[in-house]
């Protein structure tokens, strides 16, 4: 019996995260309150943890923010400074259920290229854009958190909220139309082009030169020119073998990772400077090559 | 505005200050026992994904439970019933039966949760609310004619003025 891969696991703590989301409200309506909250701000038996753009947008309106709300948003961007935007690949539901969809959308024929480095980049202003702005009428105005109601996962999460306690949830409507988009253009619209929560996250990363990356070893790779497992293998149309077009729009999920693991394991993940490891990737004596192309 | 209608949980900071916190976790809702708190989900932005309590519904039964709960202070954290601070009620004297002169009721005074304080009977017959009321909205789900209405604390300065003519 062959164990489980990395993909295996991920799609595991993705199903899991959605499942305990779903069922918390539930939970409570027992009197079983360990965990409560969604994914704006929760409460995990005694330990906040929260969206850090939902914290930054109260800080900004209001000019000020609870002890709670600001060590929930320091864990998840503490989580985001080693492991990278980790949230997005083995937590957010909105992200699982884009994966299936682009999935499902990929064996219909919708195929989807890699992007563009422009498109990549585009992608990662918009969204930084929408926040900036976002923010700055916050303060200025003195608005509600707004920002809030472009967060899918917590959409996702309000969703079960408002079946338990009752109420109509009309925006999920919005979230189910943006699958169907994703699904017909066969690319993960919202995860490249919109998802303001993530912009904090993939800031957080950028600042740590030590952070957990991807590494791309070109002497490795087995690939036959013009073919490229990895590239095929990831859902955001990203081309791992050039990581430096990575840090504003790669979440970590290591799909490109797995899909390299027979042709050569060109690509691993590394904490520290990417200058520092391509020459430390350990070789065949040190068991960093199981198995070369054949 | 549409905002100003809204009769928030205990504890609620001001329309907008609380506006301006309130991130939409559902934690106050989901620590109330009675489901008592429902979410806004009408049309408008700003309230989008709020608190708020529907007395003719279910009330607020000053449990006190949601406010510590807040991870933002949208709802201040405090514990004692009198202070509360959601909004006031009012008696339209034309419905009331007792003022009527039709049946004698007390059943606002008996269900108040803050009985002889928030509303007491003006010689043994007639309810009166005080200005101890919170705001609950208790007396306004079980009043039988449905003669009270519970004002939220945002619209208390706009409707003192209106009640003024002829409320309790």
């Amino acid at each position: 019996m062959t164990r489980p891969g990395p993909a295996f696991w991920r799609r595991a703590s993705q199903t899991g995260v959605a499942l305990a989301m779903a069922g918390v409200p539930f939970a409570n309506l027992f009197g079983l309150h360990g965990v409560s909250g969604n994914f704006l701000a929760m409460d995990v038996f005694g330990l906040p943890l929260g969206d850090p753009l939902a914290a930054v947008q109260v800080l900004a309106s209001a000019g000020d923010i609870t002890g709670r709300v600001a060590l929930g948003a320091g864990l998840a961007l503490a989580l985001a400074l080693v492991l990278g935007p980790v949230f997005c690949s083995y937590a957010c539901p909105y992200g699982l259920l884009s994966e299936l969809v682009h999935a499902r959308s990929r064996r219909s024929g919708h195929l989807m290229g890699r992007l563009a480095d422009t498109a990549v980049s585009a992608g990662f202003r918009v969204r930084a854009g929408a926040v900036l702005a976002g923010l700055i009428l916050l303060a200025v105005f003195g608005l509600p958190p707004l920002l809030n109601l472009l967060s899918m996962p917590a959409y996702y999460s309000r969703l079960w909220q408002h079946v338990a306690l009752g109420g109509v949830l009309w925006p999920v409507g919005g979230a189910v139309l943006m699958l169907a988009a994703e699904w017909r253009l066969g690319k993960r619209l919202w995860c490249g082009f919109a998802c303001p929560q993530s912009v904090l996250l993939h800031l957080m990363a950028r600042l740590n030169p030590w952070r957990l990356r991807l590494v791309h070893a070109p002497e490795r790779c087995a690939c036959a020119k013009g073919q490229s497992r990895c590239v095929a293998a990831c859902s955001l149309g990203l081309d791992p073998r050039r990581p430096e077009t990575l840090p504003l729009a790669c979440n970590n999920c290591g799909d490109c990772r797995t899909a390299c693991l027979r042709p050569g394991q060109a690509l691993r993940f590394r904490l520290g400077r990417p200058d520092a490891q391509n020459a430390v990737l350990p070789g065949p004596e040190a068991g960093g090559l199981d198995k070369r192309p054949e | 505005m549409i905002y100003e209608q809204m009769l928030r949980p205990p504890g609620a900071r001001g329309e907008r200050e609380f506006l301006k916190r309130c991130i939409q976790c559902g934690q106050c809702g989901q620590i109330c026992p009675y489901g008592s708190i429902v979410f806004e989900a009408g049309f408008n932005p700003e309230t989008f994904g709020t608190p708020r309590i529907a007395p003719r519904r279910v009330p607020c039964y000053l449990c006190m439970r949601c406010p510590p709960v807040c991870p933002t202070e949208a709802l201040l954290p405090v514990t004692a019933m009198a202070r509360a601070d959601m909004g006031i009620a009012r008696i339209d004297k034309s419905r009331c039966y007792t003022y009527e002169g039709s049946i004698f009721c007390k059943t606002c005074h008996e269900k108040c949760p803050l009985r002889n304080q928030a509303i007491v009977m003006e010689k043994g017959l007639f309810p009166v609310i005080t200005e101890a009321c919170v705001g609950c909205g208790v007396c306004e789900n079980v009043c039988p004619r449905k003669a009270i209405l519970t004002i939220p604390k945002a619209r208390l300065a706009a409707a003192r003025d209106r009640w003024d003519g002829g409320g309790a």
